[in-house]
């Protein structure tokens, strides 16, 4: 008898543990998946985007749709991974699309000369802004499309602010809207 | 990718998650010159190798090319060259774009087997394997790309569509 109620209320606690489980688990995959695929936030760092973003580290947030449905064009800041090490992920401007004709500066530290490039088809000119502290596409050369993997959307800069200066024209139909209990996002469009 | 693949479509098992590709292996890759498009091709080159490649093999004439390959890049083969756009036509591929690894062929059920990475075949491709020197600082300082990209358009507009398009299982985590 004692044993019947005892292994009733191990089946209960059994099924208890197993349904926390699946949610935990439920909910890691669904982290997963937003963070692989919706929306990511990430700590950049380096000069290579100053002054737009800072030298010591930013998080920004990244979304991942605009670049599946190929809405990305020149002026959006987007992550690309890295040609020359796929383990790395860098953060630049995108200056020109497949077929557009953009000039550089080859070395801005040292000379003024100026070369001008075709950007082959499905790929990509990338450039940091801060020109002569950046490994881009003057180095490597134009990135196929494939490696750009989101594109920047906003800078975190104190919670629960937004600064939303990163906001380019061609993400306005992503809008989104953060709701806080204390304050308000500043939006700059 | 005949004959290893057939050209009616092959069934074939991939592997997503990263192991050490080396030459010899048949990757999926998401083609440089079409995002869209992911294409199934042999590794015969890793960075630092130097390839050689007959320029055209359908001419008779001997011309050959080599290519260095640069850091981070892999060179793919389809294993047809006589009617494959790989690296010979858009260049070295940066190993981002590697997709996954083909390692097992569902159907057609008489093929059902394996597609271990076999060795290179000989004749028309050579690799020599360069032993990286860690004095040497690679030259990525002012690498300009060459005035005429190796990706450029080809001569003859062909719309060769060589990524034999097939379905495939993936075991995702």
């Amino acid at each position: 008898m004692v044993l019947v109620r005892n292994l009733q209320q191990w089946k209960s606690l059994a099924k208890e543990a197993v349904d926390q489980t699946m949610l935990v688990a439920k909910f890691f995959c669904l982290l997963h998946v937003t963070d692989k695929y919706v929306i990511s936030s990430i700590l950049v760092q380096g000069p290579s985007m100053y002054p737009t973003l800072n030298h010591t580290g930013d998080v920004i947030l990244v979304e991942k749709i605009s670049t599946k449905l190929g809405k990305v064009g020149p002026g959006d800041i987007v992550i690309v991974r890295a040609p020359d090490n796929p383990r790395k992920t860098i953060t630049k401007r995108v200056l020109g699309m497949e077929g557009d004709c953009v000039s550089f500066l080859v070395d801005p530290a040292h000379s003024e000369c100026t070369k001008s490039i075709v950007v082959p088809k499905g790929h990509v000119w990338v450039q940091g802004d801060n020109v002569y502290a950046s490994v881009d596409s003057r180095y490597f050369g134009p990135v196929p499309y494939a490696l750009v993997q989101g594109k920047v959307m906003c800078r975190s800069t104190r919670f629960p602010l937004l600064d939303l200066t990163l906001f380019s024209a061609g993400c306005a139909d992503l809008i989104l809207v953060v709701a806080t209990e204390c304050t308000t996002a500043r939006i700059f469009i | 990718m005949v004959p290893t693949l057939h050209l009616t479509g092959d069934l074939v098992l991939v592997q997503r998650f990263s192991t050490k590709i080396t030459r010899g292996d048949i990757v999926l890759v998401r083609s440089p010159e079409n995002p869209r498009k992911i294409v199934a091709k042999r590794v015969t080159g890793m960075e630092g190798d130097e390839i050689t490649f007959l320029v055209d093999p359908k001419k008779d004439d001997g011309k050959v090319k080599t290519v260095k390959v640069e850091q981070g890049h892999v060179w793919v083969t389809g294993d047809n060259v006589y009617d494959s756009r790989d690296s010979r036509t858009f260049g070295a591929v940066p190993s981002g774009l590697l997709y996954g690894r083909v390692f097992f062929r569902v159907w057609p059920f008489n093929a059902f087997g394996s597609l271990g990475s076999n060795k290179l075949k000989e004749g028309l491709f050579v690799s020599q394997e360069r032993t990286t020197d860690p004095s040497v600082k690679s030259s990525a300082h002012l690498a300009i790309r060459p005035s005429v990209p190796p990706y450029a358009p080809p001569m003859i507009p062909v719309d060769n569509d060589d990524g034999i398009f097939m379905f495939f299982f993936f075991f995702s985590v």
